[in-house]
């Protein structure tokens, strides 16, 4: 939702909100997207003890994270802590550490969230500080930039591909037509064919995208063809009997599906590709497509910024984030963590040692990136494509008419 | 006596006036100082009721995004978000729905909870600790609850497998459009029928001995003894359960998330549910805080119509 053209923008004031925007107001004076000091001694940067907060707490990330950090502080003479949070709640304690001036010197924030940050003003440009995109896909540097501005860096990027156990599956399906045919050769009694998301917390969106950019479509327009084409896979799929309905009620943990052997094809991120000791390494493809389109996959990443705190503590988080965005730190996160590296070649790079990988790193280049594509309108979006894909599959009806109804809530 | 009278009444009266203004100097001392006693109150009120209710007031009528609460710049935008919810087809199946899981859930628990209690109030083994083991129940957070439940009820879990064991095809419960807003108000039951058990329990125990002994003397049957002395003796804890049942009801959102996130197909979706999706997963937390407040609005107007209702009963 963006601020009416027509009305100017007030101040929060009646009321008790008077209070608050006290609050708000005083950390925005002393917020914003401040430059930092050209004049900069980097020998006050000794002795700084930085923070930085993201919203991956996963291992072994996080403990790689905090070594190649540290190693970057102390190059010059500073230390950094690491921060992660569980996903769900970091975005209220940005928001929290944004209205209340206590925001960290490192901040990793989803792409998709990058907009509403800098638009709050509490981001600086990155490229103050003399910080650039570098080897990176087009798709990968949109992420970082909003409104002309670069606001974030990503180190890794996500894409999705299509997961298959590989003593099932000889030849993963290229089209919708062989995916629904393999899906209901492979569905037995006690398993299925395939199990993709359907619930509204963001996964079911997020991994339709790519059905739907495959079959051609405009994933910000509910009339396209490719979209209907996409929701009306999943209702074929379900209607098939080789997707179960419950698919509704899936979110996140819909691979789960895959893992315990009730679905003999899922799609999945790259941490998926990562080996696990006496677990056989699954198959790995694009996206089927359909009508003739390439295969296409949304793309979507966690962004580095700098908030804006203090000129020295900035000039100095800089340093470290362009340490830390190295390709040597990239290509280890890879390797210990199965997350694409954003460095194009560095992917590449990966990519020979990890042949299973190709599925995802041939997808950044030239992937949609919804966050700029649709802006804070993805919020929305997201919610009525899941709901599309309910109203399919079982709200009886028909893809198109799914879409229109998702569309008018 | 009447010289002396006349002449001694204007002595006294400047006295008695005097006397008067002490009066009402001190009276209004002593109100001030009840007032400075009531300041802690009104401070009280003010911050933690006054400042919420204000604020999402506020929130209801301009743009409020997350950048907002960086900026602090919401624009205007009087009553767009309270006609952009009612205007849009989802509030008419949630104020269904809010209401559907309301009463359903009330009745449910009220008249569970009544049969709980009335079994525990017979003799029997375990009668003693039995009503403390459902508590049991009710001290889970809703959260794991709700978890459990939606394990329990998916199309191979738990319950199908019970009613497998009598032949019976349990459908997947929380995943068909019809079914899945019965299953909401099922485990909602569950969850809130230990409490209601234990209260209506407890309050069984005050019921007098004596009008039991004199209605059985009379000839009335278990039934009738339940009908016309158990439950009118029960009526205000009756009342203060339901007031607090719809409260509670009308606001749920942990298990409607954790069990549905109401779906499928907004089957399940409750007023409670809209406003947060629209605050916290689309960020606009001005169509979220004018949900909040309709539902704010709702609740009251239940509130006030069912005491005032209950009083009247009261008074009849």
């Amino acid at each position: 939702m963006t601020p009416s053209p027509r009305r100017p923008p007030t101040r929060i004031s009646a009321l008790g909100g008077a209070v608050a925007a006290a609050l708000i107001l005083t950390s925005c004076v002393s917020g914003g997207a401040a430059a930092p000091e050209a004049d900069i001694d980097p020998a006050d940067f000794e002795g700084l003890e930085l923070t930085m907060w993201s919203g991956v707490p996963y291992e072994p990330f996080m403990t790689l994270n905090q070594e190649q950090l540290s190693a970057c502080a102390e190059e010059i003479g500073a230390t950094v802590t690491a921060e992660a949070y569980p996903s769900a709640e970091f975005g209220t304690l940005v928001l929290q550490a944004g209205a209340s001036d206590g925001l960290p010197d490192l901040l990793m924030v989803p792409s998709s969230d990058l907009p509403q940050y800098a638009e709050g003003g509490i981001l600086t440009d990155l490229s103050s500080y003399g910080l650039a995109p570098e080897d990176l896909a087009a798709s990968t540097e949109e992420m970082g930039m909003y409104d002309g501005t670069l606001y974030g860096l990503a180190s890794h990027v996500e894409v999705g591909a299509l997961q298959y156990d590989t003593s099932l599956v000889d030849a993963p399906p290229a089209t919708f037509d062989e995916l629904r045919a393999q899906a209901a050769e492979l569905t037995t009694d006690d398993r299925y064919g395939i199990a993709l998301p359907g619930s509204s917390d963001g996964a079911a969106s997020f991994f339709l995208l790519g059905f739907i950019l495959s079959a051609g479509g405009d994933p910000g327009d509910f009339e396209s063809p490719g979209t209907i084409a996409a929701i009306q896979l999943y209702k074929d799929l379900v209607a098939d009997g080789s997707m179960s309905p419950e698919m509704v009620s899936w979110g996140w943990d819909f691979q789960d599906q895959y893992n315990s052997g009730a679905a003999a094809m899922t799609v999945n991120g790259p941490w998926a590709a990562m080996p696990e000791e006496g677990e056989p390494v699954p198959g790995f493809a694009p996206y089927p497509t359909s009508d003739g389109a390439e295969s296409r996959q949304a793309i979507t990443a966690s962004e580095w910024t700098i908030p804006a705190t203090d000129p020295v503590r900035q000039a100095a988080a800089a340093e470290i984030l362009e340490c830390r965005l190295a390709a040597d730190n990239q290509l280890e996160v890879a390797q210990v963590q199965y997350y694409i590296p954003a460095r194009l070649e560095v992917g590449a790079e990966w990519e020979a040692d990890v042949p299973s990988v190709e599925a995802f790193t041939a997808s950044v280049e030239g992937a949609y990136n919804q966050g700029g594509e649709l802006g804070e309108d993805w919020y929305t979006t997201s919610t009525q494509l899941a709901n599309a894909i309910q109203y399919a599959v079982v709200g009886d009806l028909s893809a198109a008419e799914a879409l229109q109804r998702a569309a008018s809530e | 006596m009447t010289a002396s009278t006349a002449v001694a009444q204007p002595r006294t009266v400047p006295a008695a006036r005097s006397t008067r203004r002490g009066r009402t100097g001190l009276g209004r001392r002593v109100r001030r100082g009840y007032l400075w006693l009531l300041a802690p109150a009104f401070v009280f009120m003010g911050v933690f009721f006054a400042y919420p209710l204000g604020y999402g007031v506020v929130m209801s009528v301009t743009d409020f995004t997350a950048a907002t609460f960086i900026s602090g710049e919401a624009p205007f935008v009087g009553f767009d978000n309270f006609a952009a919810v009612l205007s849009s087809p989802l509030f008419a199946v949630a104020l269904r729905n809010t209401l559907l899981v309301t009463v359903c859930s009330l009745a449910g628990q009220l008249a569970g909870g009544m049969a709980l209690a009335l079994y525990f109030e017979r003799r029997f083994p375990g009668h003693t600790w039995m009503p403390s083991v459902i508590l049991v129940s009710w001290l889970i957070p809703l959260v794991i609850t709700a978890t459990t439940w939606r394990w329990i009820l998916q199309e191979n879990g738990a319950f199908n497998q019970v009613l497998g064991l009598f032949g019976i095809d349990g459908p997947a419960w929380l995943s068909e459009p019809s079914l899945a807003i019965w299953a909401v108000i099922g485990v909602n039951v569950w969850a809130g029928l230990p409490f209601t058990a234990t209260i209506l329990s407890s309050s069984l125990r005050g019921v007098p001995l004596e009008l039991h002994e004199a209605a059985v003397l009379d000839g009335a049957g278990y039934w009738r003894r339940v009908w016309s002395i158990t439950l009118p003796q029960l009526r205000p804890v009756i009342s203060v359960l339901v007031v607090l049942g719809i409260v509670g009801t009308l606001k749920l959102l942990d298990l409607v998330l954790v069990l549905t996130g109401g779906g499928p197909a907004n089957s399940t979706q409750t007023f409670a549910m809209l406003s947060y999706i629209r605050s916290f997963r689309e960020f606009d937390f001005g169509a979220g805080a004018a949900l909040g407040n309709i539902l704010l609005a709702i609740t009251v107007v239940f509130a006030i119509v069912y005491t005032r209702a209950t009083r009247g009963e009261q008074r009849g």
